[in-house]
């Protein structure tokens, strides 16, 4: 029997190609399912512009591994101080 | 008007030993299902890269770490975004800030928890344009609404995309918040000689006014599940510092910026060494 493939969204994560600093993420797949809900009335059109990601994925700043407390940021590394 | 407040503000995220976190703060404490707002956008000196400055909105319910809060606005935070910009952020958390984690609580996207929608806004972006001092001035129109058990943000006009309410419990903000706040944040991180002189705001004073210090206007809560908006009127607004960064509230304002406030300061000066 020929196997079709999956019916599905793409499970996997991918570099935007854009912009490095960002990651394309399949739409609807973290909490939620992969149903996504629908807005509520009163949103405007996307912006106008160079997608951040190919269709059928949203965009994300690049994940990394970090540790808070509360809202803060702990890198264990001296702070850097920026001249004014 | 300066407003005392009436109950500590046990949402507040837990300092470490040295950190000190700085507010000019307002809070409504009333059942609601969402609330809007605009946040005027600037770029504010950081001294140091384990500080942040922001500007935001929040909705909450529960106590202790039965605390849940969903929150959005606008925060510049070297050590999380590796730059000295300004970023759209969102931030959950679903324990009072007790843990961080998948589904748990955290910034952005950086853990689970936040479904995103728009393929053009998301939380952790950059935020621009951005005002300039004495010169034309941007905001960053905010809005949260729970519509279908999801906590939906719109964001400049958007729906960018939401934390389901089944991320919370039942007596948290799985069906209803019972306080909104908008408030400006700094932290002073405190391993260095003296106060920090991380800016708030775009670093000014509230009464030097329009094009010279940030504000938030255009607020207000939803009062019904229907969408209905009510004016926002605060019972707790203060600056826990204000000789580094006030408050200057206009909540009975009915002019065209609807309720809104001054905020802002420059941390470290004669008044506050």
């Amino acid at each position: 029997v020929k196997d079709e493939g999956r019916d599905e969204p793409p499970d996997e994560i991918i570099l935007s190609q854009v912009d490095p600093r960002y990651e394309c993420v399949p739409i609807g797949t973290q909490k939620g399912g992969k149903n996504i809900a629908e807005p509520p009335p009163g949103g405007g059109e996307e912006p106008a512009g160079l997608p951040l990601c190919p269709d059928g994925y949203v965009p994300r700043l690049r994940r990394v591994e970090y540790r808070l407390s509360g809202k803060q940021v702990i890198t264990g590394e001296p702070p850097k101080r920026r001249a004014k | 008007m300066r407003i005392l407040p009436d109950t500590e503000p046990s949402e507040f995220a837990l300092p470490d030993d040295e950190t000190v976190h700085k507010y000019a703060y307002s809070a409504q404490y009333v059942t609601c299902y969402g609330g809007e707002g605009y946040i005027n956008a600037w770029d504010p000196y950081l001294e140091w890269s384990d500080e942040f400055s922001l500007g935001q909105s929040l909705l909450a319910r529960g106590s202790g770490s039965g605390k849940q809060t969903i929150e959005a606005g606008h925060q510049e935070y070297r050590d999380l975004y590796g730059d000295w910009v300004p970023h759209l952020f969102t931030f959950y958390t679903t324990n009072g800030y007790t843990s961080s984690g998948d589904n748990m609580g955290g910034y952005n996207q950086d853990v689970d928890g936040w479904v995103q929608y728009s393929s053009s806004i998301f939380p952790g972006t950059r935020s621009s344009p951005l005002s300039q001092f004495g010169g034309t001035q941007y905001v960053m129109p905010l809005k949260w609404q729970l519509w279908q058990a999801n906590w939906w943000l719109r964001v400049n006009g958007i729906w960018i995309g939401y934390y389901p309410a089944s991320l919370f419990s039942t007596s948290g903000l799985r069906d209803q918040a019972e306080k909104m706040a908008w408030y400006g944040e700094i932290v002073d991180s405190g391993g260095h000689a003296g106060t920090t002189a991380t800016d708030m705001g775009n670093g000014h004073w509230p009464y030097e006014g329009w094009q010279h210090c940030a504000y938030m206007s255009h607020l207000y809560y939803q009062s019904s599940t229907g969408g209905s908006l009510s004016r926002y009127n605060p019972s707790s607004v203060y600056g826990t510092n204000p000789a580094c960064y006030d408050i200057e509230d206009h909540f009975s304002n009915t002019g065209s910026w609807g309720p809104y406030f001054w905020w802002g300061g420059s941390g470290r000066n004669s008044g506050c060494p």
